[in-house]
């Protein structure tokens, strides 16, 4: 730099000063590590992250664009005291350094314990956690879809319980990277993915065990928000027994391991089949018992009076029947007698007004003539005329020798007396 | 159910209550014939599933569309 008494007159424009004093930083210090904490944090809606980092008597302006942000392994925090690895840079345009920072971690396992407190306490208090939110795992799911590394001890356990348990079950693997950079991302995105996919009945999704930063990328936000918007039900299995990441709380089951994810999500297929077994026999057994139940109650029924009415009532039938001709020939024969009863009473009536009768009783009847007409007055006579006269047995001739006119038979006595 | 294809625990719950029904034994015959004639079907139908041969891992790959890669061994 040249020396300002020697160039007293020499005015610097702002520019040039700036870009002079950018030269000294930019070059002069290497990209660094830089531990502080953080502070006055702002995740822009640009995607760049801005924020400072301080110790007790100093600070520092940071900025961490988008592309970088973005696999960024945790969720910073205020307060938290991270390591960044970075280059000093000056923007001109406001006459101001910053930290351009390449990398961020937190500064040690105590940093990650509160990150990973403060993310549960504030997930928990938006209800990601609520049992009421859980869904309930298929009883016997036929797609599995698994998020884990291709490479891990996680997928290989996975695979061999499956197939020790329910060969038959398909299994489909979203390659992901479960560790580093980037990896809550890829995390998320094959949630989304197997979401977008949709034909898989439940979701596996872990890696196996390892440090707290290995595992960090379960206990980052967009993973728990990814398993909490799942519709496919999910089965959180990472790391040991002992490893509880944010995932194992957003997600509908947690599995302590890998393996007993798999445990959990398929039975075993034997069993299942014996119980089918049992399942038809009670079927069976139902049927038999019902069929058997009701031939009982055929046989009951048929020996009930209910059932041998329609036998009785034909019997019944039958000797109403024989009971009836009975009627109908006595009937009959009461009817004929009747009948040559009224017969006789009628021939004798018909008798007691025949000519016949009434002649042999000592009337008779007088015809005259050729035309033998019946004489039935005098009057009708003439002396000398021949009559025939018939009787109750047989007849004679004769000749009208005297004619009387007379009323009735009493006074022909009367008038014969006084001949 | 007609329209979508049978999965095995539709096909298992369905089982279950066929079995429940018919021990309950309060339907009539034509009914107790549909229904063991039905969980025979099923019975037949799960035994199919859980004989299937053991299945291999598939990789879900997204370009496209989704795609399923046999695993390479």
């Amino acid at each position: 730099m040249p020396d300002s008494t020697e160039n007293i007159h020499h005015f610097y424009t702002v520019s040039e000063i700036t870009r002079e004093i950018k030269e000294l930083l930019e070059l002069n210090i290497p990209t660094i590590w830089v531990q502080g904490e953080l502070s006055g944090f702002l995740h822009h809606s640009s995607g760049h992250l801005y924020f400072s980092l301080k110790d007790k008597d100093a600070q520092i302006a940071c900025v961490m664009w988008k592309s970088r942000a973005l696999a960024l392994p945790f969720t910073p925090q205020n307060g938290i005291k991270v390591n960044v690895y970075g280059a000093v840079r000056v923007y001109e345009k406001r006459g101001t350094y910053q930290l351009d920072i390449l990398r961020m971690a937190p500064a040690g396992i105590g940093e990650l314990q509160l990150l990973y407190e403060a993310l549960k306490e504030k997930l928990y208090s938006e209800g990601l956690f609520d049992a009421s939110r859980k869904k309930p795992l298929p009883s016997f799911p036929e797609r599995i879809g698994i998020v884990t590394s291709p490479t891990g001890a996680a997928i290989r356990d996975i695979v061999t319980v499956l197939n020790r348990r329910f060969p038959s079950v398909v299994k489909i693997l979203r390659p992901t990277l479960v560790q580093g950079d980037g990896a809550a991302e890829d995390i998320a995105r094959a949630i989304e993915d197997f979401n977008d996919y949709q034909d898989v009945d439940v979701l596996i999704i872990g890696r196996g065990g390892g440090s707290l930063e290995d595992l960090w990328a379960f206990n980052e936000e967009k993973v728990a928000r990814a398993i909490f918007s799942s519709a496919i039900p999910t089965i959180s299995a990472v790391g040991h027994e002992i490893d509880y990441t944010i995932s194992d709380f957003v997600a509908d089951k947690r599995a302590p391991t890998p393996s007993a994810a798999a445990e959990l999500v398929v039975p075993v297929a034997a069993d299942i089949k014996t119980t089918i077994q049992r399942l038809h026999k009670r079927c069976c057994t139902a049927v038999l018992t019902e069929l058997g139940s009701r031939r009982d109650r055929l046989a009951r029924m048929r020996k009930s009076y209910a059932f041998r009415r329609p036998l009785d009532a034909l019997l019944e039938y039958r000797q109403g029947i024989d009971d009836l001709s009975h009627v109908i020939q006595m009937n009959t024969l009461h009817i004929v007698e009747r009948l040559r009863e009224k017969i006789k009473l009628c021939a004798m009536r018909i008798d007691s007004t025949h000519p016949q009768t009434i002649l042999k009783r000592g009337y008779a009847i007088v015809r005259k003539g050729k035309a033998a007409t019946i004489v039935r007055r005098a009057a009708e006579l003439a002396r000398n005329d021949s009559v025939d006269v018939y009787l109750g047995t047989g007849s004679f001739s004769g000749i009208v020798s005297t004619i009387r006119e007379h009323d009735s038979i009493l006074n022909w006595h009367a008038e014969r007396e006084t001949e | 159910m007609k329209n979508k294809e049978m999965t095995f625990e539709n096909a298992f719950t369905r089982l279950e209550e066929i079995a429940e029904l018919l021990e309950n034994g309060q339907i009539d015959l034509q009914q107790t014939m549909a229904l063991f004639e039905e969980a025979s079907a099923l019975t037949t139908f799960c035994t199919e599933k859980i004989d299937a041969a053991e299945k291999k891992l598939q990789i879900l790959t997204r370009d496209d569309g989704f795609k399923l890669i046999d695993e390479a061994d």
